[in-house]
């Protein structure tokens, strides 16, 4: 009876230390999964199985971050004299490859969730309200650069167009093949921007004439050039590097 | 293990799930022909001026070894015809 007492005082006192050993040996087993996952190397990581789970955990964080982004916070700005000078170049093709759109044919193209999906000329576009930003360009290689963009809030374009503002996603295609797509939220941020121009000139081929949706709240790889159309859609689009395994939400 | 571990990885298994149940309804749905999709689209496309060397590895430092420049230009057909087909369901719902 009185080993009895004695263990359950035991029990009692060393309770929270049993905790520390199971919490420990919780991220012990996890280090050691990890460790197996890395001496297994790529055949793991190739498994169709694997990938499946760790695409299902990549959609999860997005949902998280979704969750934590704040439609009103601001990214910050910089004064002009903070500008990167040259601002850098970044595709997966070489400047040489730069895609050179003809100016005259352009016509963006709208499908989707939209009431008034006319496509829309480059004077058309440029009529709209501008506005600029100095903002910080963030790659998700991990460099970072400061420009200046020019261009129409991308809710005013939203608005105009008739979008369904709650729908889920707005997609995009590009002239060299690149695609990708952002959750509404973002896109009616007030910093997300359509813009024509950078530097106060008219959008060089290599930053994305046509126009690049700039976004200083997304990592750079988010921030389509060379739009050529884009759609309003409750199904999930993607996006070239998403699709690869880079985490689709990309918050900066 | 306290409650908040186990809280913790029930709501990342139950995330997990259902975005793996949400995957396999995109995946599962049928996808058309891919290639007539993109020709349609390409009737009304703008001139672009200069071609691109598609059989080149790609530039840039968020590749892969192996990717090459014209596996986004085969990836953007796939999910353009993917999602065309969802769309349209879209609006026959409307």
């Amino acid at each position: 009876m009185k080993r009895r007492g004695m263990q359950h005082s035991l029990a009692a006192h060393s309770a929270p230390s049993i905790e520390k050993i199971e919490r420990r040996l919780f991220l012990r087993q996890g280090l050691s999964l990890g460790a197996l996952a890395l001496l297994s190397g790529c055949e793991l990581t190739e498994d169709e199985s694997v990938q499946k789970v760790l695409w299902a955990m990549s959609r999860w964080n997005d949902r998280a971050q979704a969750a934590l982004f704040d439609p009103e916070k601001l990214a910050p700005e910089y004064p002009e004299s903070a500008i990167t000078r040259p601002f850098p170049f970044n595709a997966y093709y070489g400047e040489d490859e730069v895609r050179m759109v003809d100016a005259a044919s352009y016509r963006l193209e709208l499908s989707g969730l939209i009431r008034d999906a006319k496509p829309w000329t480059l004077p058309e576009l440029y009529a709209l309200p501008q506005t600029s930003q100095v903002t910080r360009h963030i790659c998700v290689e991990g460099w970072s650069a400061i420009g200046k963009w020019s261009g129409v809030r991308f809710r005013v374009f939203l608005e105009r167009i008739g979008a369904d503002l709650a729908a889920k996603y707005v997609g995009f295609k590009c002239a060299d093949d690149y695609y990708t797509s952002i959750d509404m939220a973002t896109a009616l941020h007030p910093q997300t921007l359509l813009t024509f121009r950078f530097a106060d000139q008219i959008l060089p081929p290599k930053y994305g004439f046509p126009m690049k949706l700039r976004m200083p709240t997304k990592l750079g790889f988010k921030n389509p050039k060379h739009i050529m159309a884009m759609f309003v859609t409750n199904t999930y689009p993607g996006g070239y590097w998403e699709d690869q395994g880079y985490n689709w939400f990309s918050g900066s | 293990m306290n409650r908040l571990h186990i809280l913790l990885v029930i709501a990342m298994l139950a995330g997990a799930w259902l975005d793996a149940r949400a995957a396999a309804e995109i995946a599962g749905s049928p996808t058309g022909d891919a290639a007539q999709t993109h020709g349609a689209a390409a009737e009304s496309k703008p001139k672009i001026l200069n071609p691109m060397r598609a059989k080149e590895p790609m530039s840039g430092e968020m590749k892969r070894d192996g990717m090459m420049k014209e596996d986004v230009r085969k990836q953007a057909m796939k999910k353009d015809a993917m999602m065309q087909d969802a769309m349209k369901k879209e609006e026959m719902k409307k």
